[in-house]
């Protein structure tokens, strides 16, 4: 079987799990921040899914609009939004150490082209969740684990284009779905670390 | 060759008609079941130039780029109504479901007009797969924006992530039903399903909903 389809069928068995967990644990402990982020995890299987039902009902990824980019972009609005109530109450200044880096990403990810024709959508909602991120990491210092969990997680987004933009092989085991693997596992952690926030408070 | 206009024209007139005689509520669902049905129209027009200016086939337009195209459309005119005429975000799913009607609506008649009305089996299905997806659609923008309206930091980002949550399924659906055998089949049955399971949802968790509403 083609690995593409392995690779992202565990993507999706595994976001659609976190989703359904964190659904019941918003429900349960009334939490806004875990409801956010269980409509992350649902808008990035959603996207999956509809990438790997195209794969295996055409035989062809989507050629013309990737509809599962949309949902993507959808799944990084969320996270934003997640951090944005998670910084609630914090002075959000200027940082020249978190600018510097996100603007490397941004520029790369502009100049490449991630996203066709939605990429400054891409990386308004990545390039806005990653400045919070790297900006609580270096001057909040509180609850940085989730921070640090969510810079490791836009990085692997990142390295994954970039590996995607020079290996053309999609069905055999290589660098593309080790990145893949890892980035659904830190999404996947993203969960357990804002759960034991949101326990804490 | 399906007269679209024609179509609108013969089915918008009488609800047109129908709002001189009526007032509050009622007038304001005919209004967006007619303004639903406008934007039928509106997205076959950019469906087909897209169409055209890719030079692709039908099935390849209805997967990858209608979906997107609809649920934008369905979205400005909800999003208009809000910024300019600053209803009660209670009122907003409900002028969701009306536009996602006349959406429904007008493409439902559209499919008739060129596959005929004889198959009653068929477009039992139809109704409850197609017209039940576009509803579905309009319950989910109309309840997420009218939440997501109630908070200033999640405005732009909210409105982002339903438009990209509701094009997604919306996808996934016409990917479905172009399949053979048990997509397909579960492509009829999700929508209808689903709008089942958030009317439960409804019912039986008023407190969180309460607590949403905060």
């Amino acid at each position: 079987m083609n690995f593409e389809i392995i690779d992202n069928v565990f993507q999706i068995i595994l976001l659609l799990i976190c989703g359904g967990v964190s659904m019941v644990f918003a429900v349960t402990h009334r939490s806004r921040l875990i409801l956010i982020l269980s409509l992350f995890y649902t808008c990035f299987s959603l996207g999956t899914l509809y990438f790997v039902l195209h794969v295996f009902i055409t035989g062809m990824a989507p050629q013309i609009f990737y509809v599962s980019e949309i949902s993507w972009i959808a799944s990084y609005a969320f996270l934003l939004s997640f951090q944005i109530l998670r910084s609630d109450g914090i002075k959000i200044t200027f940082s020249p150490i978190a600018a510097v880096l996100t603007f490397a990403y941004v520029a790369v990810a502009l100049e490449r082209q991630f996203m066709l024709y939605v990429t400054p959508l891409f990386v308004l909602a990545v390039g806005s969740a990653l400045y919070l991120s790297l900006y609580r990491i270096i001057k909040y210092r509180k609850n940085r684990a989730i921070d640090v969990c969510m810079v490791i997680c836009l990085y692997l987004q990142f390295s994954l284009y970039m590996s995607s933009l020079f290996i053309r092989d999609f069905d055999d085991f290589n660098l593309y779905f080790a990145i893949d693997f890892a980035l659904s596992a830190s999404l996947a952690t993203l969960l357990p670390l804002s759960i034991r926030e949101v326990l804490e408070k | 060759m399906t007269y679209i206009e024609n179509i609108f024209i013969c089915l918008v007139v009488p609800l047109m008609l129908t709002l001189f005689f009526t007032s509050g509520n009622v007038r304001r669902f005919i209004t967006f079941i007619i303004v639903g049905m406008g934007v039928c129209l509106l997205s076959a027009y950019i469906t087909g130039f897209a169409m055209s200016r890719y030079g692709t086939s039908q099935t390849i337009v209805a997967i990858e780029i209608a979906p997107v195209v609809e649920e934008v459309m369905k979205l400005l005119p909800i999003l208009f109504y809000l910024l300019v005429l600053e209803p009660h975000p209670r009122r907003l799913p409900i002028a969701a479901i009306s536009v996602a009607v006349g959406f429904a609506t007008l493409e439902n008649v559209c499919y008739l007009t060129e596959n005929g009305a004889a198959n009653f089996y068929y477009l039992l299905i139809r109704g409850m797969s197609a017209g039940a997806l576009h509803i579905l659609c309009g319950i989910i923008c109309g309840f997420g924006i009218s939440y997501v309206f109630r908070h200033s930091w999640l405005k732009l980002t909210g409105t982002v992530g339903i438009l990209g949550f509701c094009s997604g399924f919306h996808a996934i659906y016409n990917l479905l039903i172009t399949a053979d055998g048990a997509w397909k089949a579960a492509g009829c049955v999700f929508p209808s399903l689903l709008i089942v399971c958030l009317f439960f949802a409804r019912k039986l968790l008023p407190h969180f909903l309460i607590m949403l509403k905060k």
